[in-house]
């Protein structure tokens, strides 16, 4: 018998779909210490599951649903939670969060994390709840979104219970199928489809088992403190307009990627804004469980099909420019319609814009026969969504993503590939944000702008944003850091900007859940210990400082159109690669990226 | 006299619900620019500013390129100030 530890239950669950049996295991205490939980705990499941020889898509992959110590806490924005796997997109660790109540009543199961192995016979929904595991026939479900098919479900099961599921696009092996939950989605990196692979169509869980805390008194007032810390004037962005007011601003900075990044701002960026897309009705507002904030904005939506019932879609700044500006699509009808299309066929916007971007430049230059494909026709965006969810007719070459079809295309299409170890890149152009440049390449999950925050130092007064060197690559280790452990806590990132000293405010919280008497250096350690784990598993996964790098593009071509404030950005590879030495050795890596010893 | 355009992103372009304008002052530096455009938008001063300086979570640029809090920082005839939320950024 185990002391408890507040907000653990120092366990997971491991169901073999194969042999349809589970089992628990416990995790030891200093494992919870040394990983903390979501993205950190989940890495080290995965290389316990030694889960990085296996092909993503094979019976042997393992995929974990972790929690956090947090979830489930009075402390606003923990209702979160993290999906891990290797990423059949990139083949290197992947790791997608969300937020819904599927966190909280996950953990409510009796277990800190739930990982599952092996492939089903026939399509399968798990069920989780104080009774024990059971699986289910999903061949009913099978071919619905993941909305309905939750909403089904719940009808068979009882609404007690709260569902993640994926859609068709998941089922089809897409290689950038979302994991959706209460109109929410764990979308980066194609773990929907490492779903499909396994014939998961859904898990449900329902449970009532509660994890104590070590002050639960102190940990109320904190938390009463935090939310009112939390209506205050550092997330009005997010409450009032939505990320999506970030569009204009990108676009008058010169960093808002356009077609294909071939440039900096968009001529039709006004039609975009948050007025336009919500015209002549008010889009409304709405927010994940526990959380004050309130960031979600849905504007109104004028359906592709008469009969849905879909009469809105949440729309956040990287759904609009990868659908929008990326594809140089200008009418915001288009762009809701594509968002909701992808929702509904369980995809990541990012990747599906990217990776359709990429081929309307292809296409422009006749290395693609694709007439309609071009960029700004908006119908054409839609109608090649629909066949990637599908994977039919150019479909299929685009479901895997832009470097898979760059690598069929050939012609030189492989130097605008937009993407770092296979994953498309996010909304800021890297020549005229040149700290989050650093962050895309050494991503360990690749191009990636929620691991790596480092666009906070780009956009301060710390950094010249167009002309940045290693003295910055403190900063970006900084932002990544207090990412990581914003990512296995779990908190929302839009929090940041409430604490004073956000490593001393982590420390507090993490105290007050499980009484651990932990500072902040030992957080920044734990942060190192849980980046070096992820980058361990790349290496297992056949990582090479090769990756680590940005497409040519970004060193061949000078930003134009895009600006006063950042035409003629131009990055040189000299210029990264001192950062990358610089960035790995403060990590205490080799300066090309191998680590030195065993973890810490 | 010198003229500084500002501009309004965001929650400060919501809250004072207009998109620029132009200002005059004599002696260039942020601060008065800032003054300038509150006795120009009186909601702006009554929203964005604490006496000369911005309300926290509110972040100046100047001309796209430079981001500060600096009220002292020197201006040039021309130039362009951003008023925008402090987080820049985020998905």
């Amino acid at each position: 018998m185990t002391d408890s530890i507040g907000g653990y239950h120092q366990r997971y669950l491991r169901i073999d779909l194969s042999t349809l049996q589970s089992v628990e295991r416990p995790i030891p205490p200093q494992v919870l210490r040394a990983y903390l939980g979501g993205s950190g705990l989940g890495t080290w499941l995965l290389l316990e599951e030694e889960a990085a020889q296996f092909d993503p898509l094979s019976p042997e992959a393992a995929l974990a649903f972790v929690f956090s110590p947090l979830v489930g806490s009075p402390l606003t924005t923990s209702a979160k939670f993290v999906v891990l796997a290797k990423s059949p997109l990139t083949g290197r660790i992947n790791d997608s969060l969300s937020s819904s109540h599927f966190a909280i009543t996950g953990k409510k199961t009796g277990y800190d994390a739930i990982v599952i192995v092996g492939a089903a016979e026939q399509p399968t929904s798990v069920i989780i709840d104080d009774h024990g595991v059971r699986f289910e026939s999903a061949t009913q479900l099978w071919g619905q979104s993941s909305r309905v098919a939750a909403d089904q479900l719940r009808d068979q099961i009882g609404p007690q219970y709260r569902v993640a599921a994926i859609g068709p696009a998941g089922e089809n092996l897409v290689r950038y199928a979302t994991i959706s939950h209460d109109g929410r989605h764990a979308g980066r990196g194609g773990l929907g489809a490492v779903m499909g692979s396994k014939q998961l169509k859904a898990i449900a869980v329902s449970g009532e088992q509660q994890t104590g805390y070590a002050h639960p008194n102190a940990l109320i007032a904190y938390a009463k403190d935090l939310s009112r810390k939390s209506f205050g004037p550092a997330t009005a962005k997010y409450r009032e307009l939505g990320t999506v007011s970030n569009l204009l601003v990108f676009n008058r900075l010169g960093t808002l990627p356009t077609r294909n990044f071939q440039s900096g701002s968009f001529e039709s960026a006004a039609s975009l804004a948050p007025e336009q897309l919500a015209q002549n009705r008010e889009r409304t507002r709405t927010s994940c469980a526990a959380c004050t904030i309130g960031c979600e904005h849905i504007f109104p939506l004028k359906s592709l099909d008469p009969n849905s019932a879909n009469s809105g879609v949440r729309l956040e700044y990287e759904s609009l420019f990868a659908l929008g500006s990326l594809c140089g699509v200008s009418d915001p009808q288009v762009v809701l319609q594509a968002a909701s299309l992808c929702d509904e066929l369980g995809l990541d916007t990012i990747s599906t814009g990217g990776t359709i971007a990429f081929a309307m430049e292809c296409a422009e230059r006749g290395l693609l026969d694709a007439p309609s494909l071009r960029f700004g026709n908006g119908a054409a965006l839609l109608d090649t969504i629909r066949l990637v969810g599908h994977r039919e007719g150019l479909g299929e070459l685009l479901s895997r993503g832009s470097r898979a079809a760059a690598e069929q295309i050939g012609q030189g299409s492989e130097e605008f590939a937009p993407h770092v170890k296979g994953l498309e890149i996010p909304g800021y152009e890297p020549r005229a944000v040149q700290t989050m440049a650093l962050g895309f390449a050494v991503g360990t999950r690749g191009a990636d702008h929620n691991r790596s925050s480092a666009y906070q130092v780009d956009f301060s007064d710390k950094v010249d944003r167009l002309h940045v060197d290693e003295t910055s690559v403190v900063h970006a280790i900084q932002t990544e850091n207090e990412a990581t452990l914003m990512d296995s806590l779990i908190l929302c990132k839009f929090l940041r900007g409430v604490f004073d000293d956000k490593l001393a405010a982590m420390a507090e919280m993490l105290r007050l859940v499980t009484g651990w008497d932990i500072s902040a250096s030992e957080l920044t350690k734990t942060a190192d210990r849980i980046i070096s784990a992820k980058k361990l598993f790349n290496i297992r996964a056949g990582w090479t400082p090769a990756e680590d790098t940005l497409p040519s593009r970004f060193f061949n071509e000078p930003l134009t159109n895009s600006g006063e404030a950042s035409t003629g950005a131009i990055l040189t590879r000299e210029q990264l690669q001192r950062m990358i030495e610089t960035y790995n050795l403060a990590r205490a890596w080799t300066t090309d990226g191998w680590l030195t010893g065993e973890l810490k | 006299m010198p003229n500084v355009r500002v501009e309004f992103f965001g929650v400060p372009r919501h809250q004072v619900g207009v998109t620029a304008l132009d200002v005059e002052v004599q002696s260039l530096t942020l601060a008065n620019v800032l003054l300038a455009t509150a006795a120009r938008l009186p909601e702006f001063g009554n929203r964005c500013l604490d006496g000369s300086r911005l309300k926290p979570g509110l972040l100046a640029n100047i001309n796209g390129r430079c981001f500060t809090t600096d009220s002292a920082m020197p201006l040039c005839d021309q130039d362009a100030v951003l008023i925008l939320s402090s987080d820049v950024g985020g998905h």
